[in-house]
């Protein structure tokens, strides 16, 4: 391999790293201007009332520039403190992007395609998770704002690299939709980034949606293996990234 | 992949040089027409920017704060159209985007181009307009081709004779403006060839009775003096003079006195020094004259044409472009009925299983040939556009600053050239509110892909030439100067936004080496007005955050106050820029240099200021960073500094931060600061430069001085001073504008001379109207007022003048000659001269907008 592919290589891990950024620390419940559609998921069926939500959250995308539907996996919820404040957090730790798509010009009859192979860490969340605490000096590192730590970098490189091997796996839906394969991604990070370990607790039950306000209120910060979908903003690296990976096709053939 | 990105690659990669595509000179003519045939006044770098973007495979406008990027990206997209080539432009945010297209649209009307996005309204327009060109190409095609191609030849050749017409006249006018010059000069050189000689001889041999009705002069008289003075030197030897010499040279003597009524030849005749210095004299005036006499036009009325030619070119150019648009929609979607359809078919489509097999259908080739102008935000273009590669001709990114390598590598992978705009002396990716990623896990990565790698680069040498993605967008990427790659840059310079002394700072502070800004708002109706307050406050920082109370405090005390009108009383400086209670409130900003302090004020902002009115000021409160690409009439500027506190240079004094948090008021900013340390350099040289010297929170133990620089104070000021006069017609010039002045009824009228303004070298006189702010130039043709770079009188004038009507100067020209002759004329109350001055004066009546002139004789002022 060039030196041309191996920086298109390197352009494609970065633009992945990039995609997710700004928008979702707390995804639920949102706004009344946009709101997030939470729902409880299910990916063995997609049931009659998973038909209706998917109507709905084509709607709102169609209607509200920027909108797209994801699949969160793992749930972080309650308060975290800042380096000047307490935040709110209310996200998933994994997010897959997904599509809605009309079948027919009625729209009735929809298809959903889940982009698995986008999955990403949540950085909002990460970055929420350790500012203050594994974040270096804002006036120090020259305003660059929300640098992470040397180890909180690498605990997040092991679950990159964690997440790209699963798809070497044969049969990588099922694995990661397996509950244990986010607890282990949050077992490492609580065994590796010392924020994690102190301000993240796993709770004891299953989440429930009608315990919102309640999680919310708590100080402390509630760890649920969970899955439920939500209506965020659109990622706007994802398409660099999968642009790129096309390309880091063609380029050594080319080069 | 395309060549273009293939050779940048590579020769940023590998460090070895490069040669990119210089097109020749056929090409730089076809862009040159293609630049006079659209509707839109554009600078000289701006003209060099579009030049450089055509010629070059890569080429980089920079485009300071406020200095018409996005007019010059519009410009760029109409050659586009005109060479009938394509063009995507793309950027990172929608904002940027939006304001080319509604530029665009002003131009070509509603339809023009193919906007990639996300939207669900705007993929639906666009399936409606693609649909309705495919009903336009089927029933009627041909008629409907056959008249737009009439109605295209008939704009082309309306617009084309205009320009001829405009193009006759400026050459007319740069001729007559080359011999003004000329005359000028001839004028002066006789002048103080007259002054000379009068100061040695006698005033009255150069009266001008004689002078006036002198005959052309002829050359052989250089050859009589000549032998005169020959024989004068043989009398004062003693020598022989032959007979027929002396005969020959009293004849001479007797036609010169003839000719020149040089009557007192008569009682001097052998005196070569005044004959020579007579006969200077008399050459001097002679060269004046036919300099004069080469001037065959009304340079004012010619003026007065090529504006009116002007204004109609600009109406024909719409229209042209417009039907040209259509004419290419028409004529190659009709070629490529099917792919419309696919097109189409796309914008309903968003499944990428059905997307893409579908794209594989298109031809792009002739999609781009039909729509050739594109926009998009970056993210959104695969959805529409496969990831082919040279699909347009050229590809433009917007805010390049701001934009991250991979995010753009697939858009250039699209094109076949690109541009980049945006400006290395902004804020870069930081202002994008790209997540940072830490450098020891970037580096893992890029050990990952370039391990084993023949001739890899290690990471630290990649971030030492701006490689790596978390350091560097594709701005520095492309052009840092480690990269040697040597792309063409043209970097505008007039500056629209800022109120003058806000705009000369950040001139002055970060665009010097670049030649600095021409400040555009150096105009009358910003004259004497305060845009700038230090306001100290005094504070420490608080123990729980980088932020000072005080200096929060203070900051929405002044945004209440504007909210309840006590910033906008009678004669209060907001009220003096414009600004109303209620009724016309300023947006404001608040910048606040560390995110603790932002944190504060806009949690605090949200309790204590209601949203109706926060939204009634378009309130944004946010980091250098997050208000990059933002501006606001009013700025008030936080530092977060304490007198407690060690001060961050690095953090504080970062040039790219403090050029953005500087540059965002469009009228007024307020500066409020805790604590101004010693070691603040550049602080206390922004305050220095509005007239402020804080004071040190602490002994300077840092020995640097504070290099000032060039105080401008909160306001634009011009002066009077009569002295500065530079010749005897700016004189006279002067006497008859404080004429002009006492002729009003009223005191509102001020005179200004020598006056700087939009980086021009200066105007002679500024008439301005206190109650009004009209003001008119006025300006002496003939003398020089430019830096000597080699451009001639005329282009050099014509481009001043240019520069000065973009800003909004009503110019009033003064021709020279036609205020002397023989002598100036003004002096001799000649009737026709009264004529001149009668409409010198109108002209000034008009472009000041008054009503109150009282026509008379002119004053005697005793000029003798």
């Amino acid at each position: 391999m060039g030196a041309v592919a191996a920086y298109m290589e390197y352009l494609r891990e970065m633009a992945r790293k990039i995609a997710y950024r700004g928008s979702f620390l707390k995804v639920i419940p949102g706004t009344a201007r946009m709101p997030s559609r939470y729902l409880d998921w299910d990916v063995s069926h997609i049931s009659d009332d998973m038909r209706r939500y998917l109507l709905a959250a084509e709607q709102d995308r169609q209607a509200k520039d920027g909108r797209a539907l994801f699949l969160g996996i793992g749930l972080c919820i309650g308060q975290t403190q800042g380096k000047s404040r307490n935040m709110k957090v209310a996200a998933p730790l994994l997010l897959v992007p997904m599509n809605i798509e009309s079948e027919d010009d009625a729209g009735k009859e929809l298809v959903l395609d889940i982009h698995w192979k986008s999955i990403a860490l949540n950085y909002d969340l990460i970055t929420a998770i350790v500012e203050g605490a594994d974040t270096v000096d804002e006036e120090d590192s020259m305003g660059q704002p929300n640098m992470l730590s040397p180890a909180a970098a690498s605990a997040v490189n092991a679950v990159e690299l964690r997440l790209d091997q699963v798809f070497q796996e044969p049969g990588y839906v099922q694995r990661i939709t397996d509950r244990r394969f986010v607890e282990e991604i949050v077992d490492l990070l609580m065994a590796e980034v010392p924020a994690f370990r102190s301000k993240l607790f796993k709770a004891p039950g299953t989440y429930h949606k009608e315990d919102l306000g309640r999680y919310e209120r708590s100080d402390k910060l509630l760890w649920f293996n969970h899955r439920f979908a939500f209506m965020g903003n659109n990622p706007g690296e994802l398409s660099a990234y999968e642009a790129l990976n096309e390309l880091c096709s063609i380029i050594p053939n080319e080069v | 992949m395309s060549d273009t990105l293939r050779k940048l690659f590579n020769g940023v990669l590998t460090g070895q040089p490069v040669q990119f595509r210089i097109l020749d000179q056929g090409v730089q003519e076809e862009v040159g027409r293609a630049l006079r045939l659209i509707p839109m006044p554009l600078s000289r770098k701006q003209e060099e920017a579009i030049r450089n973007a055509w010629s070059s495979d890569l080429s980089y406008i920079q485009g300071p704060p406020g200095t018409g990027k996005s007019h010059t990206i519009t410009a760029l997209m109409l050659t586009a159209l005109v060479l009938e080539k394509s063009v995507l432009l793309v950027s990172h945010k929608k904002a940027a985007i939006d304001v080319v297209r509604r530029k665009l649209h002003e131009m070509l009307g509603e339809e023009f181009a193919i906007y990639v996005g996300n939207d669900a309204s705007e993929r639906d327009r666009t399936k409606r307009r693609i649909g309705e060109l495919i009903e336009q190409c089927g029933h009627g095609f041909k008629e409907r081709l056959s008249t737009l191609k009439t109605q295209e030849e008939r704009a082309k050749v309306a617009l084309l004779n205009t320009l001829t017409r405009i193009q006759k006249e400026e050459r007319s006018l740069g001729l007559a403006l080359e011999r003004t010059n000329a005359n000028y000069r001839a004028q002066e050189d006789h002048l103080r060839n007259r002054a000379a000689y009068a100061r040695d001889f006698q005033e009255a041999d150069l009266a001008m009775d004689i002078l006036s009705v002198l005959p052309v002069v002829p050359p052989h008289w250089s050859n009589t003096l000549e032998r005169l003075e020959e024989v004068q030197n043989q009398r004062f030897m003693g020598e022989d003079i032959p007979r027929k010499d002396l005969l020959r040279a009293r004849l001479g003597l007797v036609g010169y006195r003839r000719t020149f009524n040089a009557d007192w030849i008569a009682e001097e005749p052998w005196n070569a020094h005044r004959l020579r210095a007579h006969y200077a004299s008399i050459q001097a005036y002679d060269a004046a004259r036919k300099e004069r006499k080469q001037i065959h036009i009304k340079l004012n009325v010619v003026r007065r044409t090529i504006h009116d030619l002007q204004v109609q070119a600009e109406e024909q150019s719409r229209t042209y472009l417009r039907t040209l648009l259509r004419r290419i929609q028409l004529e190659n979607g009709h070629a490529a009925g099917g792919d419309l359809k696919k097109l189409q078919s796309l914008f309903r489509l968003r499944r990428p299983s059905l997307v893409k097999p579908l794209m594989e259908q298109v031809n792009y080739a002739s999609i781009t040939r039909i729509f050739p102008i594109w926009l998009g935000e970056m993210r959104n273009l695969g959805g529409v556009l496969p990831l082919q590669s040279g699909i347009f001709d050229m590809a433009v990114v917007d805010e390049a600053s701001q934009v991250n390598i991979p995010e753009v590598v697939p858009a250039f992978y699209r094109a076949k050239s690109f541009v980049v705009v945006g400006d290395q002396k902004q804020l870069g990716l930081e202002a994008a509110g790209l997540f940072a990623i830490n450098r020891t896990y970037e580096e893992l990565t890029w050990n990952n892909c370039f391990g084993g790698v023949r001739g890899a680069i290690n990471y630290a040498e990649a971030k030492q030439r701006r490689l790596n993605v978390s350091d560097s967008s594709i701005l520095d990427f492309m052009v840092s100067p480690t990269t040697g790659l040597h792309i063409p840059q043209a970097t505008l310079d007039e500056h629209y936004r800022s109120m003058p002394s806000l705009a000369n700072y950040t001139s002055q502070q970060f665009y010097e080496d670049d030649g600095g800004l021409k400040v555009m708002t150096e105009v009358s109706t910003n004259l004497g007005k305060d845009s700038f307050r230090y306001i100290e406050v005094g504070g420490e920082r608080a123990e729980d955050g980088k932020y000072v109370q005080k200096e929060v405090d203070k900051a929405l005390e002044l945004v209440r106050s504007i909210l309840s009108g006590g910033e906008l009383g009678n004669g209060s400086h907001l009220r003096k820029l414009g600004f109303e209670f209620p009724n016309r409130l300023p947006s404001v900003g608040i910048i606040s240099f560390t995110t603790d302090q932002r944190n504060q004020l806009k949690v605090r902002a949200e309790t204590e200021i209601d949203a109706a009115q926060r939204d009634g000021v378009d309130l944004f409160i946010g980091t250098p960073e997050e208000f990059q690409g933002n501006e606001r009439d009013v700025m008030i500027l936080t530092f977060g500094i304490g007198s407690n506190q060690r001060y961050a240079r690095g953090f504080y004094e970062k040039p790219t931060r403090f050029n953005v948090a500087t540059s965002r008021a469009r009228k007024y900013t307020y500066a409020v600061l805790g604590a101004c340390p010693s070691s603040a350099l550049l602080l206390r040289r922004y305050f220095g430069a509005f007239g402020y010297s804080p004071k040190l929170s602490e002994p300077s133990e840092d020995t640097t001085e504070v290099s000032p620089l060039e105080r401008m104070g909160s306001r634009l000021t011009w002066t009077f001073n009569p002295d500065l006069c530079e010749s005897e017609f700016e004189r006279l010039l002067l006497h008859c504008l404080l004429e002009f002045i006492d002729r009003q009824s009223n005191h509102r009228l001020k005179l200004f001379n020598q006056v700087k303004t939009c980086g021009q070298k200066r105007l002679d006189f500024v008439l301005y109207d206190e109650d009004t702010t009209c003001s008119v130039a006025i300006e002496v043709d003939g003398p020089d007022h430019f830096v000597e770079d080699g451009r001639t009188y005329s282009s050099a004038h014509m481009e001043r003048v240019s520069v000065l009507k973009r800003a909004g100067w009503n110019i009033v020209h003064v021709p020279y000659f036609q205020w002397y002759r023989n002598g100036w004329l003004y002096d001799r109350h000649d009737p026709n001269f009264e004529h001149i001055l009668e409409k010198f004066y109108g002209d000034l009546i008009e472009h000041l907008g008054l009503v109150t002139y009282r026509r008379g004789r002119q004053i005697d002022l005793g000029l003798e």
